[in-house]
């Protein structure tokens, strides 16, 4: 919402520079900035004078003018409009001047006459469809004066973007009684004083709550023999300031009113009202009504409707019908003032899919009790604005008058909350300020809120009231922090900390994937995924919560391959979701690691080859991972798996948290993407209980052997190294795949395997025979399982 | 002569061998020569079948010492020579260190490291929950009002059961106040996601860290002198705060932070605007009808609450103009982390 500076001095007294005063209220929770309500061309629209008038030589229909712009050389300027006349003031664009359609003023010969600028009908500017003729200004204006200044009287316009908390505050009455709260001073609201006729407005119109839940009050009044035209140069400024467009004095009367109580209000033809009378009810199913702006709309029970004795005039709350609009003939008006239950315009305006400034006050709760004065105040402005007589009294459909709340509040208890040490003094005189009228005993102010306040309901609301005018920044900061007692427990955050650590720690890039995936993404990992699919997408391409990493991975992989990034090492710690009956949501989350590496891991350098990623390093780095961080070993069981080949399952003790394996392509869009992918579920409690327990280092000896031997080039690893173990007794403490042959010199269907074994005893040196013994065992082992042949033994 | 026997003799003649001060190459002569796999001692190993039975053992420990005084010798002759290599200065030491790749962490993870570090220091746990939850959770137990304008503020994305992605880690303040008594003192990082049209300044979904202090007697100077140490500490030491009054469901009073901007040092630029400052996060007052949501009695506690978007807090400390390169993950954008 815009506000006027020089409007809201009409009820404050002030001494603030625009921008002192947009701080000010920026700081009692007012958001202010001061901004533009009028687009840059008009700076170049300049008053001028016609001075002369001549006609064109060659064209009947254009005038020859000169115009003085008071810089003492006055332009000749080319006019086409009928309506331009010596001695009048006009907005003058100046050469230079482009026009948001595109069109820029030049010099021009028109027939053959020199033009220096144009002069604009209001149409041409952009302020009103008039297109009848030029503008004629106020015949007062200082020659040369810009058009934004003379539009703008020199105001300043000032946008509040409001919490939905404060609809007191979405008129100029309600900005300026915070305002005069702040400073100290008193408010002022405008007295309405009305000349009214004998006839009684009740004589004329009944109204008829059928729905009194939904519109505790209807007021109306009626005013015959109005004359519609042009509103007055400062009305129309003030509207402009607050961003709106003049339309005619009646309905910028009203529009007036909305920004200074915060009240809307409607206007109806009253030759179209039929049967004198107005009933407000729910629409029925179906019903169908052609509002304000030409659209025609259909409604159901959740609408409220105004109608008359045979129709629906308008949309309660939200817009007017098109069958009772004010036009250019309209002689006798219906004014309505009325209150509408928020939760009904609400859902009225999310039916209709129609917001309204009128619908977004209402919604936010409007003062029930305020609707007389708003009414009358529409009324006075209307009759002078546009003339015509007033019928006597207002039509006042109120049957449960709503009262205002009693709320008492503890000053000890605010003082508390706050952190402050205010005197019941000062809060009494910041509740003055903001017209809650209170009495106090023993430190406890008891206050009646005024029905405009519907955020204030509780002592709490209150305090909020105390702080935010004495002002948040005058709270005094404590010097010391209480902390609380209390263990702070290992949580599963501290060791995906540790994970993220570890793969930076060793080269990896950390990356946050997009979370939302189209529908068809979601490539099955762990087999069991069941995608999440959201009722009101974004759109698509992001219609389902992610089930697995793979995906963005594969994406973040496609965008730097196609980059000519393609060695990567990259990997996400993140959240997955499936759907899961059981749960209170729908839904299971887990922390998923995936991991990718593709390219070369290490370059080729000067000292050393390139490292190739591949399967066995995504294996070594997950074991090593696994074993370093938690003290867990992570076993790896070939496996089939329809996204992967050489697919690895990763387990875990007895379970299976992931696979690793050469991805292979998951759609068209990712063909560039060829590399490692690993995802692991993290569970809750992993690593939560490791416990470190010191193991002596032996003071003996340790012992190593290689051991090389010929076998069936068919038998896995797996099984030849279980065998080892197997065979090997209690002192191999270690053992590694020092070298692995085929080819030359192996027989063929053979392949030669090297193993390095180390041998040691915790309390003493193992002799000779001892680890031979244990040496022979381990080969006669392989020797009876396989057939695997002694190459050498050292 | 006796297996034994040579055993001796070869050692000593290895020995002699090795105080000729032999260079690189003859050294490497030298161990192919003993340790071989065609070498002497390798012989003597088959030859263990030619010692009487009870003394087999015997022998292959005395080769078996052999070979590893051999090969020690021989690595301590290698590692001579080489240190006296280096120290003729004949190495080139210009060349290039071998290049080691650096991993990275997220910016967004940098951030919340910082965040979690100070706020640890201030003693504050850390809590966390699922990114999908109940509108109870979400709203309802938050003092949000059903079909209240105040449920605009955040746009929310709907599952087709009513579950809600949450637009807030704030339901983590109520799971926690559901499962612990007061004292309550945690922080709430996570990711949350609001149905707003994706450009430079807003994504889908983004991250938050969320405060919680639930106890007797906290007050609303404490919250502005914690969020003010904060600042402080993450933005530097001359950072100013301001504090103005504004509206959350789930707080009141309510306020919005805004630290003077640390690039201008508050004269006013494009990054805030002219303003001079650099809206942070909410904050507030724990709302009594929260309290109630969560069978706190409000009279006997009180609490404060903040929320900070770790994104935006990043985006300006690193001088980040697009939100979207947070999620594109190009790697040249990373490795600047
Ligand atoms: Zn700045």
């Amino acid at each position: 919402m815009n506000i006027s500076y020089n409007w809201l001095k009409e009820y404050v007294d002030f001494d603030l520079e625009p921008a002192e005063l947009a701080d000010k209220l920026t700081h009692a929770g007012l958001e202010a900035v001061i901004t533009e309500t009028l687009p840059d061309y008009f700076e170049s629209i300049l008053v001028g004078h016609v001075i002369s008038k001549e006609k064109h030589p060659d064209a009947d229909r254009l005038s020859v003018c000169m115009v003085d712009l008071g810089d003492g050389e006055p332009k000749q300027i080319i006019c086409g409009a009928p309506n331009i006349e010596k001695g009048q003031k006009v907005p003058v664009a100046t050469v230079g001047t482009t026009f948001p359609g595109g069109m820029k003023i030049k010099k021009a010969k028109l027939r053959g006459v020199l033009s220096n600028g144009m002069v604009c009908s209001e149409n041409e500017m952009e302020l009103s469809d008039d297109q009848s003729g030029i503008m004629v200004l106020d015949e007062a204006s200082p020659l040369g004066t810009n058009m934004k200044a003379y539009l703008s009287g020199n105001d300043v316009s000032i946008e509040l973007d409001l919490t939905p908390d404060r609809s007191d505050a979405l008129g100029h009455i309600g900005v300026a009684r915070d305002l005069a709260a702040l400073l100290g001073v008193e408010m002022r609201k405008p007295v309405i004083e009305l000349e009214e006729s004998s006839t009684a407005t009740s004589s004329l119109m009944r109204v008829e709550l059928e729905d009194p839940d939904g519109c505790p009050r209807y007021a109306a009044r009626i005013v015959k023999n109005v004359k519609i035209g042009e509103s007055p140069a400062w009305m129309r400024q003030r509207l402009q300031a607050a961003g709106i467009r003049s339309i005619n004095n009646v309905v910028d009367a009203a529009n007036y009113v909305l920004m200074e109580t915060g009240h809307p209000l409607h206007t109806f033809d009253l030759r179209y009202i039929e049967g004198d009378k107005i009933v407000v009810r729910k629409a029925h199913k179906q019903e169908k009504i052609t509002t304000l702006d030409g659209k025609e709309r259909e409604l159901d029970e959740t609408v409220l409707l105004i109608c008359d004795a045979a129709k629906p005039v308008a949309v309660a709350g939200i817009m007017g019908g098109e069958n009772s609009e004010v036009q250019a003939d309209t002689t006798d008006l219906l004014l309505e003032s009325a209150y509408f239950k928020p939760v009904v315009v609400r859902r009225g305006a999310k039916k209709l899919q129609l917001a309204t400034d009128a619908s977004h006050r209402f919604e936010r709760g409007t003062d029930p009790n305020g609707i007389p004065y708003a009414l009358d105040r529409l009324a006075g402005l209307i009759v002078d604005l546009a003339g015509g007589e007033l019928t006597n009294g207002q039509v006042d459909a109120y049957p449960e008058p709503i009262e205002p709340l009693e709320i008492s509040m503890r000053a000890e208890r605010c003082n508390a909350i706050l952190g402050t040490h205010i005197t019941v003094e000062s809060m009494s005189a910041i509740l003055n300020g903001l017209e809650l009228s209170h009495s106090e005993k023993d430190g406890v102010l008891t206050v009646t809120v005024p029905t405009f306040r519907p955020d204030i309901e509780r002592e709490i609301d209150l305090i909020e009231e105390i702080g935010r005018i004495h002002g948040y920044n005058n709270i005094p900061l404590p010097q010391h922090f209480s902390i609380a007692n209390k263990i702070n427990k290992k949580t599963p955050d501290q060791i995906r900390e540790r994970f993220i650590d570890h793969f930076a720690a060793i080269g990896f890039n950390q990356i946050y994937g997009n979370g939302l995936l189209s529908i068809e993404e979601h490539p099955a990992v762990f087999g069991d995924e069941e995608a999440l699919t959201l009722a009101n997408p974004l759109s698509r391409e992001m219609a389902s919560m992610r089930s697995s990493l793979l995906m963005g991975m594969a994406k973040v992989a496609d965008h730097n391959i196609n980059r000519r990034q393609s060695d990567l090492k990259i990997f996400e710690l993140g959240q997955v979701s499936t759907l899961d009956l059981e749960s209170d949501t729908g839904a299971r989350e887990a922390s998923h690691l995936g991991v990718f590496i593709s390219g070369e891991l290490q370059p080729k350098q000067w000292s050393q080859e390139a490292v190739e990623a591949d399967i066995f390093h995504m294996k070594g780095i997950l074991a090593s991972t696994f074993e370093d961080l938690l003290g867990l070993e992570l076993t790896f069981k070939a496996a089939e798996h329809e996204l992967f080949t050489n697919a690895v399952d990763v387990v875990l003790g007895d379970d299976k948290i992931g696979t690793l394996g050469n991805l292979k392509q998951l759609n068209q869009n990712l063909k560039s993407v060829s590399g490692v992918y690993a995802e692991l579920r993290l569970s809750e409690t992993l690593g939560l209980e490791r416990n470190i327990q010191y193991q002596q280092v032996s003071a003996y000896p340790a012992v190593e052997r290689d051991l090389s031997f010929m076998i069936d080039a068919n038998i896995p690893y797996e099984q030849i190294d279980e065998t080892i173990h197997k065979y090997a007794g209690k002192s191999l403490i270690y053992s590694r795949l020092y070298d692995i042959y085929e080819g030359k010199s192996i027989a063929s269907g053979k392949k030669s395997l090297t193993f390095r074994l180390v041998f040691q005893n915790q309390k003493r040196t193992l002799t000779e025979k001892e680890i031979e013994k244990d040496f022979r065992r381990i080969l006669k082992g392989l020797e009876d399982a396989y057939n695997a042949t002694l190459r050498e033994a050292i | 002569m006796s297996l034994f026997k040579k055993v001796d003799e070869l050692r000593s003649e290895f020995k002699q061998a090795l105080a000729s001060n032999p260079a690189l190459s003859d050294l490497e002569r030298l161990k192919q020569k003993y340790l071989g796999r065609k070498g002497v001692i390798n012989d003597l190993f088959k030859q263990i079948k030619d010692v009487e039975a009870d003394r087999r053992g015997e022998f292959g420990g005395l080769i078996n010492q052999l070979k590893t005084d051999v090969q020690d010798l021989i690595d301590a002759q290698v590692r001579e020579s080489h240190s006296e290599e280096q120290a003729s200065d004949s190495l080139d030491v210009t060349l290039p260190g071998v290049e080691y790749t650096r991993g990275t962490l997220h910016p967004i993870e940098s951030t919340l490291r910082d965040f979690k570090r100070i706020f640890h220091r201030l003693g504050f746990a850390v809590a966390e929950g699922p990114e999908i939850e109940t509108q109870w959770r979400n709203f309802d137990a938050l003092n949000f009002p059903p079909e209240h304008p105040a449920r605009d503020m955040q746009d929310t994305f709907f599952l087709e059961n009513g579950s809600v992605l949450r637009t807030h880690t704030s339901p983590v303040q109520i799971r926690l106040m559901l499962e612990e008594k007061p004292p309550i003192r945690s922080i709430m990082p996570g990711r949350v996601y609001r149905n707003e049209a994706i450009d430079a300044g807003h994504y889908c979904l983004f991250h938050q860290v969320e405060g919680l202090y639930v106890d007797e007697n906290v007050t609303m100077g404490e919250l502005k002198a914690t969020l003010e140490l904060f600042c402080r500490e993450y933005f530097g030491e001359a950072v100013k705060l301001r504090f103005r009054p504004s509206f959350f469901p789930f707080t009141e009073p309510s306020s919005e932070m805004d630290v003077s901007c640390f690039l201008c040092g508050g004269k006013g630029c494009r990054v805030c605007k002219q303003t001079g400052w650099l809206e942070i996060g909410g904050c507030g007052m724990v709302d009594p009808n929260v309290f109630k949501a969560v069978d706190i009695d409000p009279e006997a506690y009180t609490g404060y609450a903040f929320g900070m978007g770790i994104e935006r807090i990043a985006m300006m400390k690193y001088g980040i103009t697009d939100i979207r390169l947070l999620f594109e993950n190009d790697v040249r954008f990373l490795k600047q982390f």
